[in-house]
């Protein structure tokens, strides 16, 4: 059974390229276009690992992890902040917010199934 | 300005007083005189007075002048209706650029969506035709079980057990040659055996000749001793006959032998040729099957290779078509301030304002960035440093 990891960006050709990474891999993949949009996805279906955005419209990446980790079936999914942002504040905010990496824009596809493999949920 | 006055009105008197002395000099304490002594102080008062006037209208004039000339200038800087022309612009201008600028983001994004779809397709044909190859192929180096290279060396075994087997007949046919060699070593021993025989019986044939003339001579006494050599002559024929008959067979045995022998080194010949061209054969299979495993083991190289150089490219393409994000991230920063701007530009009675404070507006522009060359750039340098790739673990 292939695992499925959930992608949050406002960016579909992000989201896009993301996709071509972990599918090459084996990964199956949910795409969410802002925090509110990632919540819907969170329906109670088994997602093994989230990947996020922080800068979003509707609600940014923080306050999506903060909302994710009240519900009692994702409290412990692994989430892997993606963003262009380097701050050694946002970065604060994001280990804060409940994230377990973060992780710059551009990515390598090598290093993000690395980071991804050591992560994600048996 | 009460002060100022004051000093006109002495000027006019000190200015009266000696020509109210000289007139009291000259027509004395008349009433003439007097009246002219008081009459000229009086009169340079009013003088004074007069004097007072003009110059306090020319400085009320200068004051005037300057207020109006400071005026002007303030209006020339700040004048509102001269925005008039550039409001009227911007005004027009700025949603044209905004939603150009829009427009190009969104051709982009939608470009490098459709490049990056066709280049998965690309991609995973590319992985699948690698696998398939692969599996086909076999590798040459793993002892798999599937695959053109463990068929090749498993036919390699087999005709290696067939050429092996063929040689172990042939040695058996060998024994059997040598066997039968061995029985013509008997033959011979026969052959000696059946000279003998006939060697003894006509020895004993010329004993019983010369028996039979000495019992002649010995005459009747001799009779009985006759008829003994007569047996013994007859005994020696019948033997040498025997001998004969034994010669013959062996002969025929002989000849047998030898036929089978023929017979047997020509088959081994024959088999000898058809077992050289046999394993001739074997050997150009072989050759033909080395050759070819050599060649899929060499493609099958250059495959692996050829796959991880296409890995590294897919890599690196993946990281460069994630420039579009950021791009696209500066352009719709630009177009929400042209926005923003444009909503700024008010029209008011008699004309436009800009209802910005531009200090405010500028530390706005600094806090809504998201990447580290929107910084750079707002604050006028060039290149932005290179930003931290490692990956950050909490």
């Amino acid at each position: 059974m292939a695992k499925t990891i959930l992608i949050v960006d406002d960016s579909a050709s992000l989201r896009q390229v993301v996709g071509i990474a972990l599918k090459g891999a084996g990964y199956d993949i949910i795409e969410a276009c802002d925090g509110k949009d990632g919540l819907s996805k969170l329906d109670g279906q088994k997602i093994h690992l989230i990947i996020s955005d922080v800068n979003m419209p509707n609600m940014d990446g923080f306050t999506f992890v903060q909302e994710a980790k009240k519900l009692p079936a994702y409290k412990f999914t692994p989430i892997i902040m993606l963003t262009t942002e380097a701050g050694e504040s946002k970065k604060e905010a994001g280990r804060a917010a409940g994230a377990k990496a973060w992780m710059i824009k551009p990515f390598q596809p090598a290093q993000m199934l690395s980071a991804v493999s050591k992560l994600i949920m048996p | 300005m009460r002060k100022r006055t004051t000093i006109f009105y002495v000027i006019g008197l000190v200015a009266g007083l000696p020509g109210a002395v000289t007139a009291l000099i000259l027509a004395g304490v008349t009433s003439t005189g007097v009246t002219a002594a008081l009459l000229l102080p009086l009169a340079g008062i009013a003088c004074g007075f007069w004097a007072k006037n003009v110059c306090a209208g020319a400085m009320t004039q200068c004051a005037d002048e300057t207020a109006r000339q400071t005026r002007e200038a303030v209006k020339a800087e700040y004048a509102p209706l001269d925005l008039q022309p550039l409001g009227n612009l911007c005004q027009h201008a700025l949603p044209i650029w905004s939603r150009q600028v829009e427009a190009s983001r969104q051709q982009t994004e939608t470009a490098v969506m459709d490049l990056a779809n066709r280049f998965a397709g690309i991609s995973n044909n590319l992985s699948t035709a690698i696998a398939t190859s692969e599996d086909t192929a076999g590798d040459v180096h793993q002892s798999s079980e599937s695959g053109i290279v463990a068929a090749l060396k498993r036919s390699e075994s087999e005709l290696s057990e067939l050429v092996d087997s063929i040689r172990e007949s042939q040695r058996s046919r060998n024994e059997i040659l040598n066997e039968v060699r061995g029985l013509t070593e008997y033959t011979q021993e026969l052959k000696s055996m059946a000279t003998e025989v006939s060697a003894i019986a006509s020895q004993t044939n010329l004993l019983a000749l010369n028996a039979a003339i000495e019992a002649a001579r010995a005459g009747e006494a001799g009779r009985g001793f006759a008829v003994v050599a007569d047996e013994v002559r007859k005994l020696s024929t019948l033997s040498s006959d025997t001998g004969k008959k034994m010669a013959d067979k062996v002969n025929v045995i002989t000849e047998a032998i030898d036929s089978a022998f023929a017979i047997s080194e020509r088959a081994m010949a024959h088999d000898d040729e058809a077992l050289a061209s046999a394993d001739s054969a074997v050997q150009h299979t072989l050759t033909s099957f080395h050759e070819i495993t050599g060649k899929l083991s060499a493609s099958a190289s250059i495959l692996q290779t050829t796959g991880g150089e296409i890995k590294k490219e897919v890599d690196d393409i993946l990281v460069a078509l994630q420039f579009q994000d950021r791009t696209s991230q500066i352009l719709a920063h630009v177009t929400s301030h042209i926005n923003n701007l444009s909503g700024a530009l008010k029209p008011v009675k008699g004309g436009l304002i800009l209802d910005i404070d531009g200090s405010s507006w500028l530390a706005g522009m600094e806090q809504s960035y998201t990447t580290s060359e929107q910084r750079a750039l707002h604050r006028g340098q060039k290149n932005a440093a290179a930003d931290e790739t490692e990956t950050t673990f909490f």
